[in-house]
């Protein structure tokens, strides 16, 4: 018997060549065989970055209001009655160790209006909050326009209008002056601010200085404290706040920390990125099912092909490892536009929204890897059919 | 590397008046049966016996259904037989696994069809190329070799057409390329004129005829008994027997194959 027969082994190149032929047969069906992949990974990436671009936001906004401020207001209800905050509280809280800052806040009855000849009914929603000079800094806002309130203006009737409470008044800019009427006295607006994510209710308000406030016969006791702690500490400045700011009925003081809400919405966010990453999956498996039904009619109507191929000396292997490459080929071409889809949608949405882009790496490779194993997966069945099939049989098919 | 020129040449034979002949036996089939499982159970091949030596041009013909199709699979080893031996190329068919035969396919047997089951959308020279693509045989190599046999078979204008640029004649030459680049042991052609018009059909021929005399070993398979009268040798096939064969040309012209 002449020498030993052995199979040759393909290299990755010739694998490769063969596995090609299909994809470039019928260009226009694996083009679309590979767009349910693309679809699953662009949804896949899209969603994870963009969750993870407006969670940085989210995060980015904390880390600018910081998550260290805590505010303390009459506790209300039932039992509890007309609780109120004694009108030293905001000194004795200053006195807390690790409390880095202190401002007070005092609602009033009192309303806003354009002019003093605007019907009193009509309020527009605006409130008038006396405050300190370092409402400010302790609240981490920033003035728009103007000025804010400070030791040489707070005696006097000047106004700082937050900014829902200019646009509702129509103030658009300090040029001539504006006026506007707080109890029947004409108050001028020197400072409009931009919105304050932290106290909203701000927004609204006209902040007028407390000893102004007093000539307006408004009680001096806070209705609001915000209290800026050293962060590393919060959990022993709020333990020692109730009894400082209020010693006699310490159960009359709430402490609350207003990022909590948007840490609760970053954490909301994540809970609706896990359904979207769920959605993306499906069709990604969607996807992956038409890679397989493609492969299932291709190794069907390519069974001359095999035929020949058989004849030409391929061996079942060889044919295997070409189905399968040809389908891993798709879902490489569906895997690496759904990614490009994935992140051109995420940084359009995030350039829309002024969000920083972040993309993560996992979403790519990950996306990249899920796609390669559904299109292995994909083909494998498909493969084995090819494979099985006996060269005589694969002949007589045409 | 072989020498390209060589495509179409078999080594270590001898010329004898005009015609390389040379004793070693490439295809040796002994009492093949093939049934096929019913029911009913058909009987395609019944206790054919067949030997092809090197540097023979043979004709199996036969009418539809004779079995002469499964002869030519049962001698390119595409399936194997339900008793009998069969030797190709050196190599007892038996013996060998379904790896070990798609290896001896891609070295010693080239096919040449009758729809020429060429890619479509790749050009002469790849589907030529491709015809090497199972021996490992590199691709540089491989493009040379195939440039080389389709100047043999008269196409080296054609090398970068796409198949189905090209007419039935030329995708026939380009199939006829396919199975003679790798030099094959024995080329085995089934109906390789059945597609193509009259003309076609004689320049296919002619092209055989051409390559034989370059001591390429081939069997034609045909129900046309006027192709069939063209070739050195005629071995009639009905109902899975050989009923005819014309054996060597020195040997007695046309006498019943004993099938001993």
């Amino acid at each position: 018997m002449p020498e030993r027969l052995v199979p040759s082994r393909l290299s990755a190149r010739n694998i490769l060549r063969t596995a090609v032929v299909g994809v470039n047969t019928r260009r226009n069906r694996s083009i679309m065989s590979a767009l349910g992949i693309a679809i699953g990974i662009a949804a896949i990436v899209g969603v994870l970055g963009l969750s993870n671009s407006s969670r940085s936001n989210l995060i980015s906004q904390l880390n600018a209001l910081g998550t260290n401020l805590i505010q303390v207001q009459p506790q209300s209800g039932i039992g509890v009655g007309n609780a109120q905050l004694p009108a030293t509280a905001a000194g004795m809280i200053a006195r807390i160790p690790h409390v880095e800052g202190v401002s007070q806040e005092i609602a009033t009855s009192t309303n806003v209006y354009r002019s003093s000849y605007v019907p009193s009914e009509y309020t527009a929603g605006l409130s008038v909050a006396a405050v300190d000079t370092n409402l400010l800094t302790t609240l981490h806002g920033s003035i728009a326009q103007g000025h804010f309130l400070n030791a040489a203006n707070i005696k006097y009737p000047v106004a700082v209008l937050g900014a829902t409470a200019a646009r509702a008044l129509g103030i658009v800019s300090l040029g001539d002056n504006p006026t506007v009427s707080i109890g029947g006295q004409s108050f001028t607006v020197v400072g409009i601010l931009k919105t304050f994510p932290l106290s909203p209710n701000l927004d609204s308000a006209a902040l007028i200085g407390i000893p102004a406030a007093a000539m307006l016969g408004v009680a001096d006791t806070p209705s609001t404290i915000d209290v800026r702690a050293d962060p590393n500490n919060i959990d022993s400045v709020l333990a020692a706040l109730a009894a400082t700011a209020n010693p006699e009925n310490p159960d009359q003081v709430a402490a609350t920390r207003p990022t909590a809400q948007l840490e609760a919405k970053a954490a909301a966010t994540s809970t609706f990125t896990e359904l979207l990453l769920g959605l993306g999956a499906v069709a990604l498996l969607v996807g992956g099912v038409g890679i397989a039904n493609i492969m299932v009619i291709t190794v069907l109507e390519r069974r001359s092909e095999i035929g020949l191929r058989r004849a030409l000396g391929a061996t079942r292997r060889h044919i295997m490892v070409q189905f399968i490459t040809e389908s891993l080929i798709l879902a490489t071409l569906g895997g690496v536009s759904g990614v490009l889809l994935g992140v051109i949608a995420t940084v359009a949405f995030a350039e829309s929204q002024s969000w920083g882009i972040i993309i993560p790496a996992e979403a790519i490779w990950g996306g990249l890897l899920a796609a390669l194993l559904i299109g292995g997966l994909a083909g494998l069945y498909p493969a084995m059919r090819a494979a099985r099939l006996s060269p005589t049989e694969a002949l007589r098919s045409t | 590397m072989r020498d390209p020129s060589a495509i179409g040449q078999v080594a270590d034979t001898e010329q004898v008046t005009g015609v390389i002949r040379g004793d070693k036996v490439v295809a040796d089939l002994e009492n093949v049966v093939k049934d096929y499982p019913g029911p009913p159970q058909v009987r395609a091949l019944d206790h054919a016996s067949l030997r092809i030596s090197q540097g023979e041009l043979a004709a199996i013909v036969g009418p539809s259904g004779s079995g002469k199709t499964t002869l030519l699979q049962i001698m390119g080893t595409l399936d194997r037989p339900s008793s009998g031996r069969v030797e190709i190329a050196g190599y007892d068919v038996q013996s060998l696994s379904d790896r070990e035969l798609s290896a001896l396919r891609a070295q010693q047997i080239g096919f040449v069809f009758q729809q020429f089951f060429l890619l479509e959308r790749e050009s002469a020279l790849e589907n030529v190329a491709n015809g090497l693509i199972y021996r490992g045989t590199n691709t540089d190599e491989r493009r040379e070799l195939a440039v080389h046999a389709l100047e043999r078979v008269g196409l080296s204008d054609r090398l970068h057409h796409r198949a189905a640029q090209l007419s039935g004649g030329e995708r026939q030459r380009v199939a006829v390329a396919r199975a003679l680049v790798g030099r094959p042991a024995i080329v085995l052609a089934d109906e390789p004129t059945g597609n193509l018009d009259t003309r076609r059909a004689n320049e296919i021929i002619e092209l055989l005829e051409d390559l034989n005399r370059d001591n390429v070993t081939i069997v034609v398979i045909t129900h046309s008994q006027e192709l069939a009268d063209r070739l050195p040798r005629l071995i009639r096939i009905r109902d899975g027997r050989i009923v005819e064969d014309s054996g060597r040309p020195s040997s007695a012209a046309r006498q019943p194959h004993d099938r001993a």
